[in-house]
């Protein structure tokens, strides 16, 4: 198995394509294939494809110049969150 | 455009047998935190004003394969290496961190003068770099559009070559694209990460370990004090190594469950197999009933820090079931064990 998937409750992504321009970065930079390019009256429009494979990586935000798509991003790391818990600090590993 | 010899360094794509060294001691120990190259603009073979830009971080693994990979093509072979100072960590931690940035790229930018160097305005960063990358504020910031390369350096040749430099993108091109635009995580990739996840929880254990050892001894006998100490590395090695190998074909989505399966079924086979001396004490067998499968989910749910498909939701659900059982496990196996242990010593 190449590839997997984890649990997709609480996932915090959201999406509007209102504010979409069809520029496609979050396309090439999503790396589950979460967002495709889809042509919507004949304009590029962006869509998501598979909401359960989003990591909260963060990459889409990033690179969405019009700030289309929110998420709240963090590292998906137990260690990190151990360490929040116990210094009280930002989860980090 | 002659090339002055003196704001950049030289690179080539050959990796030799100390290079090699380096990254298998960075896999196994914490010589990765040392294993850094210099900052700064490389010239890979004889690059010209037109030649292609890569931009990497400046852990040395990163740097090398990148080198080695950029060696592969002929349109490649001479080209521009920009690295960025990560402080030695690899680009996608790094660009989680933000050191693998908007801010350090523009900087490196500038404090290369890599406009004296090339004639073009392109640069070509890892996909998973671009958690860091605002990629229209570099191009608004320094005039460089940003293309994003694949997530692995080996797809590297074939999206410069064949997809990067045709005119005419077949189908077949956007359906490969695709493929390399996804992270994996075969079990080769996990195989190689059970090395940093078994070697420090070995060394972070031997003392309670020893302690443990001798208690168990005092209270119960050798072959108790044995029995646990096989039954504790035998926890370490299925929750640091074996299941992060089975990963996938483990029931469940829950890392934590994942792990107290396997730790289950680790405990089953070592009574089946080998039996256990729980005719000494019924409050110790249930003791490390309750431990074992427990300390195996922990660590397997340590392991999330080391995929690349986990999110930080999930995880935050995970732990906030997970902490109190591991707490409350913990305590009821304690008291079992040295109520088990007193009760020795008075009958």
């Amino acid at each position: 198995m190449d590839s997997m998937k984890y649990l997709a409750a609480g996932l915090t992504l959201q999406y509007d394509p209102t504010q979409c321009r069809g520029c496609g970065r979050c396309v090439e930079v999503c790396p589950q294939g979460v967002f495709e390019l889809h042509q919507e009256n004949q304009q590029p429009l962006a869509v998501i494809v598979r909401k359960e494979w989003c990591m909260e990586c963060g990459a889409c935000v990033k690179n969405c110049e019009t700030q289309a798509i929110q998420v709240k991003t963090g590292v998906g790391c137990a260690t990190a969150l151990f360490y929040s818990l116990r210094t009280g600090k930002p989860p980090c590993c | 455009m002659p090339l002055q010899n003196t704001s950049y360094l030289h690179c080539n794509s050959n990796l030799n047998l100390q290079d090699y060294f380096d990254h298998l001691k960075s896999r196994v120990s914490a010589y990765r935190m040392k294993c850094n190259v210099e900052p700064g603009l490389y010239a890979l073979g004889s690059p010209t004003a037109e030649s292609m830009v890569f931009v990497t971080a400046n852990y040395k693994l990163s740097f090398d394969r990148l080198r080695r990979e950029l060696g592969r093509s002929a349109n490649t072979k001479n080209a521009w290496i920009l690295v960025l100072n990560t402080r030695g960590i690899n680009v996608w931690c790094a660009a989680g961190k933000g050191t693998f940035g908007t801010y350090e790229l523009i900087k490196r930018i500038e404090s290369s003068e890599l406009t004296k160097y090339v004639s073009h305005r392109k640069l070509i960063l890892p996909q998973l770099g671009a958690i860091g990358i605002a990629a229209h504020r570099i191009q608004k910031e320094t005039g460089f559009r940003v293309i994003y390369g694949p997530v692995d350096v080996k797809d590297l040749p074939w999206f410069i070559d064949q997809y990067l430099l045709q005119t005419e993108k077949t189908k077949e091109h956007q359906i490969k694209l695709n493929k390399i635009r996804l992270v994996k995580f075969t079990l080769l990739d996990r195989l190689i990460l059970t090395p940093m996840e078994w070697i420090p929880a070995l060394k972070k254990t031997f003392f309670p370990m020893i302690a443990l050892l001798v208690l168990s001894y005092c209270l119960y006998g050798v072959h108790t004090s044995l029995t646990l100490f096989l039954l504790f590395q035998l926890t370490l090695f299925t929750g640091a190594v074996l299941a992060p190998l089975l990963l996938p074909w483990i029931p469940f989505k829950s890392f934590a469950m994942k792990g107290a399966i396997m730790g289950l079924g680790m405990f089953a086979a070592y009574y089946l197999l080998l039996g256990f001396p729980h005719q000494k004490s019924i409050g110790l067998f249930v003791s490390t009933a309750v431990f074992f499968p427990l300390y195996c989910s922990y660590l397997v749910l340590l392991f999330t820090g080391s995929t690349p498909f986990t999110n930080m939701s999930g995880v935050k659900l995970e732990v906030k079931y997970a902490l109190p059982i591991y707490r409350v496990g913990l305590v009821v196996a304690a008291v079992l064990y040295l109520l088990g242990g007193a009760l020795q010593w008075i009958l």
